[in-house]
């Protein structure tokens, strides 16, 4: 099974939407996906749209799994406020950073789905490192300007920590998202990932479209509000071909 | 990865994005570009004149590949002079009547279908 982590500790770079469209994506090509949403904000749920719910805190405060189908062969893990009171009561007690790789040996778990996406919070909290101890890979979304491509730093950085505690989380690539072709800042912060260490890592962006927008706020994913908008076709599918090389 | 002259080492990117970037890279440059330049750059751009039937087989391929057709194009004419030898081009040039020109191409507009 692979544990899918989308993380970056700088925010508004389109986790979520990066974690429900693969997710979705995933769904459509015959996988059986879980979502869990890590973040309090809850907007997962959201994007699905779904009211925000507490099965994260149940299910890693008291063991109960209970997710919500979603789409066919797409269940979720909702996460809402209570979950700032979860990672209080995880920080409590011992060995908080194994709470997700624990739940995830679940049988229940490892014999329904083949795919299982860690939405992350943008922080490095403890949820955090929990998802990371117990993710396979991780995908880092990263808008193309320069606080964003700190944060991809920042987060490979904390990947490298956690694995000398023991992670066994790989990079399954970094994802520019918000790719405006009409101004040299991005290109020039393009070029630079393209440079870095872990350029062969990069994935083709995803360009900026008003449809991802709209397709948040309807409730619906982009495979079924926008099915032919650039975000998906020039973005998303060809990030979703290198995802499926993994599994 | 940089190379030591300042310019992206394309190798080791994923194709998708090195075309991403080297398109990027192509705008950037005629934004910077004076109205001057850029119709010089209009001017001096190479246009190839082909035969319908043959763009028509490029862009079957093209299509049933999913491949861009240009680069298909650029993959083609890459082979073609790996393949054609210098002497080969100078043997098969005949005389033109052309004023431009001292020596015309045949070649066969019509290639067998690609397998």
């Amino acid at each position: 099974m692979v544990i899918l982590a989308i993380a970056n500790q700088k925010g508004g770079v389109a986790k979520t939407t990066t974690a429900v469209t693969i997710a979705h994506g995933l769904a459509l090509h015959f996988k059986r996906v879980l979502l869990i949403d890590l973040d309090p904000q809850g907007n997962v749920a959201d994007s699905l749209g779904f009211d925000s719910g507490g099965e994260l805190n149940a299910w890693l405060n008291s063991g109960h799994f209970s997710p919500v189908q979603a789409r066919s062969k797409l269940d979720i893990i909702r996460s809402d406020k209570t979950t700032a009171n979860l990672k209080q009561s995880l920080t409590a007690r011992g060995f908080a950073e194994y709470s997700i790789s624990d739940a995830l040996e679940d049988g229940r778990i490892q014999e329904n789905y083949d795919v299982v996406i860690l939405d992350c919070a943008p922080s490095l909290d403890i949820l955090h490192v929990a998802a990371i101890m117990a993710a396979t890979h991780m995908l880092i979304p990263t808008k193309l300007d320069q606080f964003s491509s700190k944060g991809v730093l920042d987060t490979l950085s904390s990947l490298s920590q956690l694995h000398r505690r023991g992670s066994h989380c790989s990079l399954a690539g970094v994802l520019p998202t918000f790719y405006d072709r009409t101004t040299n800042e991005t290109q020039i912060q393009l070029e630079s990932l393209a440079a870095s260490a872990f350029g062969p890592k990069l994935y083709r962006p995803i360009p900026v479209d008003t449809t991802v927008r709209a397709s948040n706020r309807s409730g619906q994913t982009l495979w079924e509000f926008a099915p032919r908008s650039r975000a998906l076709v020039d973005g998303y599918i060809p990030a979703l071909d290198r995802i499926t090389e993994l599994l | 990865m940089k190379r030591q002259n300042g310019t992206i080492d394309f190798s080791h990117l994923a194709p998708d994005v090195a075309e991403t970037i080297r398109n990027g890279q192509r705008r950037m440059a005629a934004k910077s570009m004076s109205s001057k330049q850029r119709r010089d750059a209009a001017r001096n751009r190479l246009v190839i004149d082909i035969p319908v039937e043959l763009e028509n087989q490029l862009s079957e391929i093209a299509r049933e590949l999913g491949l861009p057709i240009s680069q298909l194009i650029r993959w083609l004419i890459l082979r073609g002079m790996e393949t054609s030898s210098r002497e080969e081009i100078e043997d098969a040039r005949l005389p033109s009547r052309s004023m431009r020109y001292e020596f015309i191409l045949f070649a066969n507009d019509t290639p067998k279908r690609h397998r």
